[in-house]
């Protein structure tokens, strides 16, 4: 069986006390909520860590404030909870059924959002046991010198895999992190970085303590939609995902909008010319060509997860067409994924 | 007898409720004092020498009690499911990534762990030979030195192929490539072996033929097989790749190396790499027929990639070839058979056994044969369908074959076969709608020729309770609640009376292996014999004591009946009288599967002759422009001949279709280099619930006349095997566009030709 090495644990009560911890321990300590990203990860030894701080233990981090204007979500609310919040799924329709498309029934119940918004990039060549990478030599993610994807890259492609990053980019929200000696709110378009390895611009000693949705973001100010390609119903990781967000006037011209990408690159992959392209104008059919013409361009898939890369670089222009065609209430031309909001 | 009030009847398996509570003790739960952990060190490459394999540093680490390498082996370093030529450890070059080369006992995990780090081993790694078809040209290198890449050649021949092929009106030909596939049971490999108080060798393993097994431990330990015992706890699941010894061979040796039970499981990864998968093969094949769509002849050349050991390569070819004509009447046929060593998986049994590739192939090519001539689907399988009485290509006359168009015909009335073109065919401008058939036959029973028997003891006590004794593994098919459904009938008693004892070689007659959908039809037998004996005596004393005509007697719902009207007198009386009387209530029985004396020119080998057949219908939706299909609606129609228990017939058709729409699908290992990407269920993509419609089942039971317990017959491969072809004629229907090659993945399906116009 696969299992975690020896490891200290710690459960403090109080973010101030977790950021202390995680200040004071040693270079290889690690933060934990759910653990369904870190303890596989640890099992396949790919992360490693000798001190981990557990978030669980700390009362009310995990409250999900919905009915307020601008929404407030604690970092360790579980994706099941977020998914059974009544307001929230009708504020905030399209990032519950990003959440809903998550993984699968019990990891939900365990998997936090802020768990899922920093989780790991992915890539074929590092999700694997030690003795995989091992037999085949490991790469420059993790305790390696090259990248098996690209093998003169001297950077890493891993993938963004959070389901929850793309929509809540879209929807503008913004995230506070705490450590030991600061606290600062920053968009949570800006907490990504496009590199494999680095992927957060998190300090690895701040604390993600909540997300904040600001309530011009909701179902009476815009119109969104979340669309999600994989192979299977659920369980699997995203391998393309496209979140989008559009604000209409009363005249149903576009007066904002804004997209990202999930699964094509190592950040969420802004579309920011889907902004340049609909505002002053209603949506239309033409318009929407044009972005999933541009989107295609900026989505960079690449053969680091399943389906092969060409197949997903042209699903994006179907996916960016599915969903702004969804926002903009034009019939689809195709099955939707099969993934349900099922609430438990 | 009169009506059945066990058989028949919905039936939750004896431990159902310890399945699911938990209770149920499979491999891994066993616990017993001083159990160590074993590990078995496996090949990083696809081929290499071992230069140096150095065992000393971990022997001499604390906690570990024995490190063997093939050195160790007191008896024969090899498995023999056919052929002894794959090691059990590798003694100097190793041909695959599941390849063993050492294997080590310690007191837990971790220090297992650290003594398999602490084996010193230099390979050298080989270029090594992935591709059958460059590894089947003179003069390549050879995978095991001094024997043929080419492990298998044969060619079968019935009537004249190319007079058929010259005469005919149309010809079709095409090449088609299946791959690997992978089990994906719940339960990995695992075995326990302990050191017995006779100095004897006992393994606990989670397998489909403990006696098969048992033969293997003693042939490695060099041990009489009297000195070993195989005992089966619950399992998890095989499908064909517990059908060959696996760890439990490793459990025997660690535990009698290190005098201490040892338990060795495999992990995820190691079990995906090691055991064998269902073989990919490259098939060529040719139809002819006439205009009016009668099959005049069938040609195929099939190569299957054995990996670098036969494993069961060649009954898997044999069985390829028998059924590669299809439920169809055609005399001349032709089809080689090649299995080519390279440096890839191990390939072999998994449910189906060369079937579904076989059918894969003939019912895409029927769809394209109705295509070119402009006939229906369903009108050119009715056509060209067996009957009862059809002497096939083979040899083998059809006892009941009813069933084939008899699945057809019900099928097409489920799914409104003949009002298709009225359904909503393109219900977006990028979907559209396909239907797609396909039937098939699979024979139950090893085939003629072949040790096909069963035993079983039986047993009732002076209470009336029974204990069943049988060989046959239960690996979750169900196959100890039909053993216990029949005795329970048979001797008038309710099913908590019977107790089956899972199948423990050092109590149980030899019931050969749980494949080939066989035990419901050798087991059941056995099991009716020998309950039949003791029921006669009991109704014998019954007779005596009442004084009522023997045949006026019968046994029912625990008591004793005449002309089926209660008697005061309950079974458990009369078993008491027979324990005092001493009447022995004690049966054993060995049946051996009769294959009919009256066909004197089979000329196939070990040619099965119990058919299942079945039809099913895919109603699929295509994506012209993502690729991506949803199976809508799936119609299945099976024959068991009689349903035992329909919970299980019902649950064998379920799982089969969820496992078929994987195949056709999504599943593929994915082999770079003898190199296995996917190695886990995280990116080896079985279906889930949401990729599987709501199933349209339906049962016939046309008692099946040959060697067939109360008419039933096998029924657990046929589910997998039409699934993919049908599915792929739906996508032809919808799509117009013909696949050839397995799985059918979102980007083969692509490009849809002319989606803009297609017929629809
Ligand atoms: C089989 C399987 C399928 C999955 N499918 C999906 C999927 O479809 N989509 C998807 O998006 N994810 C998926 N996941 C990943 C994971 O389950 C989710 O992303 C989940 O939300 C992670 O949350 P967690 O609380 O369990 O994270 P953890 O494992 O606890 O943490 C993940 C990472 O975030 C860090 N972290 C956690 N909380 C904080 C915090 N408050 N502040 C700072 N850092 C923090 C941890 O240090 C760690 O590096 C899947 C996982 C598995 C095992
Ligand atoms: S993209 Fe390259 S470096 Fe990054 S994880 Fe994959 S193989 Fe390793």
């Amino acid at each position: 069986m696969l299992r975690l090495p020896p490891i200290k644990l710690v459960a403090p009560t109080t973010v101030q006390a977790a950021a202390k911890a995680i200040a004071t321990s040693d270079d290889n300590a690690r933060l934990v909520a759910g653990g369904t990203d870190l303890w596989p990860n640890m099992k396949r030894r790919h992360q490693k860590a000798d001190t981990v701080v557990s978030l669980m233990s700390i009362p009310d981090l995990d409250s999900i404030d919905s009915a307020n204007a601008n929404m407030r979500i604690g970092a360790t609310a579980t994706l099941a909870n977020i998914i059974r919040d009544d307001k929230l799924r009708a504020r905030f329709p399209a990032f519950a059924v990003a959440v809903a498309s998550i993984s699968s029934p019990p990891l939900r119940n365990m998997g936090t959002i802020g768990g899922n918004l920093c989780v790991d990039t992915r890539c074929t060549y590092y999700n694997q046991t030690e003795e995989w990478r091992r037999s085949i030599d490991y790469c420059l993610k993790e305790d390696g010198k090259i990248c098996w994807v690209a093998t003169k890259s001297p950077k890493c492609w891993a993938h963004t895999a959070s389901d929850s990053a793309p929509i809540l980019c879209a929807l503008d929200a913004k995230v506070r992190l705490v450590s030991a000696s600061a606290r600062r709110e920053l968009p949570l378009a800006d907490m990504y970085v496009d590199d494999g390895i680095d992927y957060l611009a998190k300090q690895p000693d701040e604390i993600l303590t909540e997300v904040l949705v600001p309530g011009s973001s909701d179902s009476d100010h815009c119109r969104s939609a979340f669309w999600k390609l994989r192979r299977r119903g659920s369980i699997d990781f995203s391998t393309l995902s496209v979140a989008a967000a559009v604000w209409t006037d009363d005249n149903d011209v576009v007066t904002r909008a804004s997209m990202y990408l999930g699964a094509v690159g190592s950040a969420p992959m802004p579309v920011a010319e889907i902004d340049t392209v609909l505002v002053g104008n209603k949506m239309s059919e033409d318009g929407i060509a044009e972005i999933a013409h541009v989107a295609h361009k900026i989505a960079r898939p690449m053969d680091n997860t399943d389906f092969a890369a060409s197949w997903r670089g042209k699903m994006t222009v179907q996916y960016v067409t599915a969903v702004l065609r969804e926002i903009a209430g034009l019939p689809q031309l195709r099955m939707r994924p099969r993934h349900r909001l099922k609430v438990v | 007898m009169t009506e059945s009030a066990i058989v028949g009847q919905w039936t939750a398996a004896p431990g159902a409720e310890e399945i699911v509570t938990g209770k149920a003790r499979y491999c891994p739960d066993i616990q017993l004092p001083g159990l160590l952990c074993g590990k078995l060190l496996y090949s990083p490459h696809a081929r290499a020498r071992i230069r140096k394999l150095d065992v000393r540093k971990a022997r001499n680490m604390p906690g570990v009690f024995a490190v063997i390498t093939h050195a160790d082996i007191p008896g024969e370093n090899s498995y023999l499911y056919a052929e002894p030529d794959q090691p059990l450890l590798v003694v100097d070059e190793v041909r695959f990534q599941g390849d063993a080369v050492a294997a080590v006992a310690a007191v837990d995990e971790r220090t297992a762990d650290a003594a398999l780090a602490a084996i010193e081993v230099e390979y050298q790694e080989l270029p090594g030979i992935f591709d059958p078809l460059e590894a089947m040209q003179p003069g390549a290198d050879q995978v095991v030195q001094g024997e043929d890449n080419v492990m298998m050649s044969q060619m079968y021949r019935a009537g004249d192929v190319e007079a058929a092929i010259a005469s005919a009106d149309v010809v079709i030909e095409n090449t088609y490539r299946t791959q690997w596939a992978e089990q994906a049971f719940l339960e990995m490999e695992g075995g326990v072996g302990l050191v017995d108080d006779e100095g004897g060798i006992t393994v606990y393993s989670s397998c489909q033929a403990p006696h098969r097994d048992r033969m293997q431990i003693a042939r490695a330990l060099a041990m009489p097989e009297s000195m070993v015992r195989v005992i089966t706890p619950y399992i998890g699941g095989a499908f064909g790749a517990k059908d060959e010894a696996h760890v439990q061979i490793h459990a025997g040796l660690l535990a009698h190396a290190a005098q201490r039970p040892v338990h060795l499981i495999r992990e995820r990864r190691e079990s995906m790499l090691t055991h064998v998968k269902r073989h990919p093969m490259i098939i060529d094949y040719t139809t002819a027929a006439t205009k009016e769509g009668k099959l005049l002849a069938v040609k195929a050349r099939v190569i299957a990639d054995a990996g670098p050991y036969t494993n069961s390569t060649h009954e898997v070819l044999n069985k390829c070839g028998e059924f590669i004509g299809g439920p169809y009447k055609v005399e001349n046929v032709e089809v080689e058979k090649i299995g080519v060593r390279t440096n890839n998986p191990i390939t072999g049994a998994f449910r189906g056994f060369g079937a579904p590739q076989a059918a894969f192939v003939y019912e895409s090519q029927m769809d394209d044969l109705a295509r070119k001539l402009g006939m229906d689907p369903l009108a050119i399988r009715l056509l060209n369908g067996v009957e009862t009485g059809t002497k096939m290509y083979t040899g083998v006359v059809i006892r009941e074959g009813t069933a084939m168009k008899a699945s057809l015909n019900k099928a097409a009335e489920m799914i409104e076969w003949e009002k298709r073109d009225q359904v909503e065919r393109r219900p977006a401008r990028h979907l559209r709608r396909g239907f797609g058939m396909a039937t098939i036959l699979k024979g139950s029973g090893l085939g003629r020729g072949l040790a096909d028997h069963a035993g079983v003891v039986l047993e009732m006590h002076r209470d009336g309770s029974v204990v069943l004794q049988s060989g046959a593994a239960d690996m979750g098919q169900g196959i100890v609640t039909v053993m216990a459904q029949l005795a329970a009938e048979r001797l008038g008693i309710g099913m908590s009376s019977v107790r089956v004892v899972r199948a423990d070689t050092a109590k149980s007659p030899d019931a050969g292996a749980s494949c080939a959908s066989r035990q419901a039809m050798v087991s059941g037998n056995a099991v009716l014999e020998a309950a039949d004996t003791i029921r006669d005596t009991l109704l014998t004393m019954a007779a005596g004591k009442t004084k009522i005509a023997r045949d006026r007697l019968d046994l029912k719902a625990g008591r004793l009946t005449v002309d089926g009207e209660p008697h005061e007198l309950t079974v458990k009386d009369l078993a008491l009288r027979a324990g005092i009387w001493g009447y022995p209530l004690h049966a054993e029985s060995l049946v051996h599967f009769e294959y009919p004396t009256d066909v004197p020119d089979v000329t196939y080998r070990f040619s099965q002759e119990v058919f299942q057949f079945c039809t099913q219908i895919a109603q699929v939706l295509v994506d012209c422009e993502t690729g991506q299909v949803t199976v809508e609606r799936l119609i299945a129609v099976h024959d068991a001949g009689k349903m035992i228990n329909p919970g299980g017939v019902y649950g064998q058709i379920e799982g089969g279709i969820a496992q078929g729409i994987g195949y056709a699908l999504t599943e593929e290992l994915i082999v770079k280099e003898g190199h296995t990407q996917n190695p886990s269920l995280e990116n080896y993509v079985i279906p889930m619930a949401f990729d599987i419609p709501e199933l349209e089942m339906e049962v016939l039971e046309i008692p099946e006349p040959l060697g067939a317990p109360l008419g039933a017959k096998g029924i657990a491969e046929s589910p997998i095997i039409p699934t993919a072809p049908a599915i792929r004629n739906a996508i032809y229907d919808a799509i117009d566009k013909p696949l050839y090659e397995l799985p059918m993945t979102a980007e083969r399906v692509l490009p849809v030709p002319d989606a803009g116009s297609i017929r629809h």
